[in-house]
């Protein structure tokens, strides 16, 4: 089975979805309309492929009469709402029944025994959350909240840590770090630059480091110098990486081989081509679009999640029938050649610097045109000059385009609270 | 219609879409929109002149002063006072501290401050002195009777909200400084409200000191005005010092400027001068008699609209002389930040929620947050209307119970 036929194998759902969204979501029928399709026009992929993508601003737009089924109000028990900045900065409310996100979970986490061995031993309420604050619905960016305040209808505690992730102050990273200490949770569900400096300031600090079972690293993509330090830190906890996004839950997981596969039991997923409609060979950078399959309160229908993946051929080792994609970043961020061609993606940069024993966090940003940026924290009393000046001569080689390397003491986040390694600057 | 039809072409924000829903602006009294003739003004300092004022003798320097004290002239004919009575301030926060500070209260003076005071006239005061809440009637107005009592106690100040940013309730400031003078108390007002809404001619008042900001009057944020009388002016100590309000300076004394210049330390906001002074031309332009119709018009309106509907509280009901300003409780939504927030993003309806900087008022009579529809000259009933259908709309959402 090609990973094609993987994907497709959902496809009847998707369909079903159309049909159920057409009828009973007012925002679908005007959006079919407009295209001149109907649900029973769409018979194979190709078909669907016809069907308008939807963004954030159609949810955004729509909500909450638009993008709820007939008879559903936001008072409904089990419906679940976060308000989300996103990785874009873009706002939007976001509607799920939480037992469809439950699911999404337990399927998406089948690719993982250990992770779902930690969730099933997992105490009540004893998850701690470290993730820039617009990710979370609670305010967690000063230091006059409490831990009562920050902690979630589902018994999750939001640590606090600033908008500005590397200029959290002391006394919110020892605030963070008491609450994270005295919590005990069983597993942490964060960003991997986010845990990474935590972990780090609570080493420097003589504290000593969380006992938990499991790590989930959503929001951002994990880096390796993340990963390389939160392991460090935390040798005997499961770590996995999740796909995730606030409007649809757990997308895909890594396996305990490292791998990362996608769900495509509850979802039906797209990978189309960097800038085309067509569905993306093996190792093509691609974006992902994302249509739900059995929501029945709020379905999306081919999301465009803005999110770039490259498909990864064949089956994976670990057996898990689901589809292998690594996942690359924001696709606005790519940096692409004169002819259209992308040629680095934060995931391939991430590469090229691997797991760095010399820099902490680094940023690359770029314009349309001009020299690249390399900006790097090093890792004190380290020769990072040297391996800087050679990650730099990489990134040349890659682009085509000029690089301009410093050392620096700070690197901001962006305005979602996220630290990226590569962001693409409009001037 | 009481304004021309044309004036929203004016308000380039106005044609703006989000997510392809034109926008409808109904948050005026936390900031105005701008007209094209402020925006151009604003600009036509940085792009023309962009010197410092008062400083250098080149040619550039001196037309920006003029037009700066032009500004301040300009003003000054608009509020019916001496150009020397017009300090420029960042805004109306900054004039109140500005007397809050400057009268040198000390704990035990009583000041009687209204019930509806935004915190930026209570808070700088509240820090400084006893205070004691000015008495209201059960419909919200004040109870001049009583208030004549508590004069009895010898205030050194009596602050006064001359209409509310909550209900758009208008004091009756002339009366009650008129009282306040009899029995040795200074009078100050906040007249962020009023100003921008009706012709406020400051010697009708009687007050020693009134402050507003320009932005919430069509002119640009981070400048304002405090109006303050020549007795008081000479009283009031500078609440900062530095370069622009000395006359000289020596090792061993300094000499202040006379006012206003002695309040003005730093440069000033220049650019917000020449916005300012756009501003209030294009709001005589309009004709102040006509604006204020206008806003009479609009409050009528956006009450009845409210009074229709069970699911709305409205705070401080009934006949009154009011701005366009409509505060309301909704029944079963205890957050209001998702209702606001649907009204933006679903309905282009861009309005306020929360305890609009007078928390002490709202929560004596809502118990909650508040959700403020506030219009202004650019409102029309349309909007109005869109906004109270939105809140139909929106209601059996997001309400629980």
């Amino acid at each position: 089975m090609t990973a094609t036929t993987t994907f497709e194998n959902s496809f009847a759902g998707a369909v079903l979805e159309l049909a159920m969204a057409y009828e009973q979501v007012p925002f679908y029928g005007p959006h079919l309309d407009a295209a001149g399709l109907r649900p029973d026009d769409v018979r194979t992929p190709a078909d669907f492929r016809g069907v308008p993508p939807t963004g954030k601003a159609d949810y955004r737009r729509h909500f909450p009469a638009g993008v709820l089924t007939r008879g559903s109000t936001l008072a409904d028990d089990f419906v679940f709402r976060s308000r989300s900045s996103g990785t874009t900065g873009e706002r939007l409310v976001t509607l799920a029944h939480t037992f469809t996100l439950a699911q999404r979970q337990m399927r998406t986490t089948s690719v993982h025994q250990g992770m779902l061995r930690v969730f099933a031993g997992a105490r009540p309420q004893r998850v701690c959350r470290y993730a820039p604050p617009a990710c979370s619905d609670v305010e967690c960016a000063t230091p006059f909240t409490t831990a009562e305040s920050r902690t979630l209808e589902d018994g999750t505690l939001v640590l606090p840590v600033a908008h500005d992730l590397l200029a959290t102050s002391p006394e919110l990273v020892e605030q963070a770090a008491g609450e994270l200490l005295a919590h005990d949770p069983h597993w942490l569900y964060a960003d991997p630059a986010h845990l990474a400096f935590l972990l780090d300031a609570m080493a420097e600090r003589d504290l000593p480091l969380p006992a938990v079972g499991g790590v989930v690293l959503a929001y951002n993509l994990a880096t390796a110098s993340a990963l390389r330090r939160i392991r460090a830190r935390l040798p005997d906890a499961t770590v996995v990486e999740v796909a995730s996004m606030s409007e649809l839950g757990w997308l895909g997981m890594t396996c305990p081989l490292g791998q990362p596969h996608l769900n495509t039991d509850s979802f039906y997923l797209e990978l189309l081509a960097y800038g085309t409609d067509r569905p993306a060979e093996p190792g093509e950078p691609a974006e992902l679009y994302v249509t739900s399959i059995g929501d029945r309160l709020s379905p999306h229908i081919r999301y465009r999640t803005g999110d770039g993946y490259t498909l990864l051929d064949g089956d994976c080792p670990c057996g898990h029938r689901f589809p292998r994609a690594v996942h690359h970043g924001r696709c606005r961020d790519y940096v692409v050649d004169g002819t259209g061609e992308v040629v680095l993606t934060p995931r391939m940069l991430d590469e090229l610097a691997g797991p760095a024993g010399w820099l902490t966090f680094y940023k690359l940003t770029h314009h349309d045109t001009g020299p690249l940026l390399l900006r790097y924290i090093p890792v004190p009393a380290t020769d990072h000059a040297e391996p800087a000046a050679r990650l730099g001569a990489a990134i040349r080689e890659r682009t085509g385009r000029e690089v301009t390397v410093s050392a620096a003491g700070h690197i901001e986040s962006e305005r979602s609270g996220k630290l990226f390694g590569l962001v693409r600057e409009a001037r | 219609m009481t304004l021309r039809d044309t004036l929203r072409a004016d308000f380039p924000v106005l044609d703006r879409e989000v997510d392809g829903t034109r926008v409808t602006y109904l948050d005026s009294a936390a900031t105005s929109l701008k007209p094209w003739a402020v925006i151009d003004a604003i600009t036509r300092y940085y792009r023309e002149v962009s010197a410092n004022i008062h400083r250098g003798k080149h040619m550039l320097s001196e037309e920006a002063s003029d037009a700066y004290e032009a500004a301040r002239t300009r003003m000054a004919a608009f509020l019916g006072v001496r150009a020397t009575d017009v300090v420029f301030t960042p805004n109306t926060t900054h004039g109140l501290n500005l007397v809050a500070a400057g009268v040198d209260l000390s704990p035990d003076d009583l000041v009687l401050v209204s019930r509806d005071a935004h915190h930026s006239l209570q808070l700088p005061l509240r820090a400084r002195a006893r205070v004691e809440w000015l008495p209201v009637r059960d419909d919200g107005a004040v109870d001049l009777d009583a208030y004549a009592g508590m004069l009895a106690h010898r205030p050194a100040v009596v602050a006064i909200t001359h209409c509310s940013n909550v209900t758009g309730r208008y004091a009756p400031v002339a009366e009650m400084a008129a009282l306040a003078r009899e029995h040795g108390a200074l009078t100050v007002v906040d007249a962020a409200q009023s100003v921008p809404h009706r012709q406020v001619r400051l010697p009708d008042l009687g007050a020693d000191a009134v402050a507003f900001s320009a932005h919430k009057m069509l002119g640009p944020t981070g400048i304002g005005v405090l109006a303050v009388g020549e007795e008081l002016a000479g009283r009031l100590r500078p609440l900062h010092l530095g370069g622009g309000m000395v006359d000289w300076v020596d090792d061993g004394s300094w000499v202040l400027r006379r006012t206003p210049h002695r309040f003005e330390a730093g440069t000033p906001h220049i650019a917000g001068a020449y916005g300012l002074r756009a501003a209030v031309d294009y709001l005589d332009e309009l004709g102040m008699a006509e604006v204020a119709d206008h806003d009479r018009w609009l409050a009528e309106l956006m009450y009845a609209e409210a009074g229709k509907r069970d699911y709305l509280t409205v705070l401080e009901p009934g006949p009154a002389d009011r701005s366009a300003t409509l505060s309301v409780a909704v029944r079963g939504i205890d957050d209001l930040t998702e209702l606001a927030r649907a009204l933006s993003d679903s309905y282009g309806v861009m309005c306020r929620s929360g305890h609009l900087c007078a928390q002490p008022l709202v929560d004596a009579l809502a118990g909650t947050a508040v959700l403020r529809l506030s219009a202004y000259v650019y409102n029309t009933p349309d909007d109005v209307h869109l906004a109270f259908a939105a809140l139909d709309e929106l209601h059996p959402f997001l309400a629980t119970g």
